[in-house]
């Protein structure tokens, strides 16, 4: 079978696949972060189930420097 | 009496797939997207995630991408990531075009001066390129100096004496005075003598590397090449009034760069891939908090979609973007 981008199934696919791969890449970034801090594998665990970090400061774009 | 709730229907990833499908049918390129979002800098750490998202396409330096489309906004960071980011995707690619709905700013426009043509969406825009990183200490995120403050004081030094000694010339008096030097000893004082050596030096730094991309990539082979590089790199270094210009098409063109403006079908259906960007990001399906001040930008690769029939967008997407997903045709 010859699937095309345009295929439903490959479309799922591929939202999955660059939602995983994201996931993956914020995952290793949070990590490297924290360990520059200094922190411990358990410090890092209760950190990526902080829920505050749900949240980041809002700024008007506009503000954001450049 | 009891209200429920109105459910708020949630952004999906297959809205962005649709939209990207839509860029990539009408442009017959790939697509690597590059979206930060505000509170998301150009960082070095950058470089090991689009090395992987353009690994995940299947390429590899040895079996290049002929065409790619560098889908960019970013309102700036750090101009070392962005010079490296730059020639990553170049490493992969043999023929780049920098697709920007809206803006590529700082950093950003010097990742642009890579491309082989960059094209600017409906009122999108660059910024100029004269930047440096200082960092405050701590985990505070480095912040960009507008390299163009200490020149703009020198010649404000330079214009004060001169306007001085003509007014003492004027009224007769002798016309000399220590002013300039004295400005100049105070901005010393105030920002501190390492520093300013250390700004005097970095920014030539952006201009290095913005002309080894435009020599090896924008202006390559081009008779006119090392003098329309000159222009660029003097323009954008030296010639905006503030660091916090946008640079529209027509100031880019007027600076020699190699710059199209969008049509307006493609200029809608890249605005309509970024709004659907924001709403992931909003949503924060995408573009999760690093910290309390910083969050992630967002990479992804989206194949050639084929020619079959165009796919519809989300709810929110603008009218003219539906006309587009739908087949019509720019007006």
């Amino acid at each position: 079978m010859n699937l095309t981008a345009n295929d439903d199934r490959v479309v799922r696919n591929e939202e999955s696949e660059n939602l995983k791969l994201h996931r993956q890449m914020y995952e290793r970034r949070l990590r490297l972060l924290r360990e520059l801090d200094g922190l411990s594998e358990r410090d890092i665990a209760d950190q990526a189930n902080d829920p505050s970090l749900l949240h980041v400061e809002e700024t008007d774009p506009a503000e954001t420097e450049k | 009496m009891s209200t429920r709730p109105i459910p708020i229907p949630q952004p999906s990833m297959s809205q962005l797939e649709a939209s990207c499908a839509n860029l990539t049918r009408h442009r017959q390129s790939p697509l690597l997207v590059l979206f930060y979002p505000a509170k998301s800098r150009i960082e070095e750490w950058d470089l090991t995630d689009v090395y992987d998202t353009l690994r995940s396409s299947g390429a590899t330096p040895e079996n290049k991408i002929p065409k790619l489309d560098v889908f960019l906004d970013s309102y700036g960071g750090n101009p070392v990531a962005a010079y490296r980011l730059a020639q990553v995707i170049r490493d992969f690619s043999e023929e780049v075009c920098f697709l920007v709905p809206e803006h590529a700013y700082s950093a950003a426009t010097l990742m642009c001066f890579a491309g082989n043509e960059i094209r600017l969406g409906h009122f999108a825009g660059l910024s100029p390129i004269d930047i440096t990183l200082v960092s405050e200490g701590g985990r505070a995120p480095r912040k960009e100096v507008e390299l163009a403050t200490v020149d703009s004081f020198m010649e404000f030094a330079q214009d004060a004496r001169r306007m001085i000694e003509e007014e003492l010339v004027k009224i007769g008096c002798d016309g000399v005075t220590n002013v300039d030097s004295d400005l100049l000893v105070a901005m010393v004082k105030e920002v501190g003598a390492m520093q300013v050596g250390k700004y005097y030096r970095e920014r030539m730094l952006t201009g290095h590397y913005a002309t080894t991309l435009l020599d090896s990539y924008m202006f390559a082979g081009l008779t006119d090449g090392v003098q329309r590089r000159k222009d660029v790199v003097e323009n954008f270094l030296f010639g905006a009034p503030a660091h916090n210009i946008h640079l529209d098409y027509h100031i880019c063109s007027e600076w020699r760069l190699q710059v199209e403006e969008m049509p307006t079908m493609e200029s809608d259906l890249a605005r309509d891939v970024l709004a659907r960007l924001n709403e992931l990001a909003s949503a924060k399906t995408i573009c999760q908090a690093l910290s309390h001040k910083t969050r992630f930008p967002y990479f992804g690769w989206y194949a050639q979609a084929s020619q079959a029939e165009p796919q519809s967008t989300a709810q929110a997407a603008p009218p003219f973007a539906q006309q587009v997903a739908a087949g019509g045709q720019a007006p």
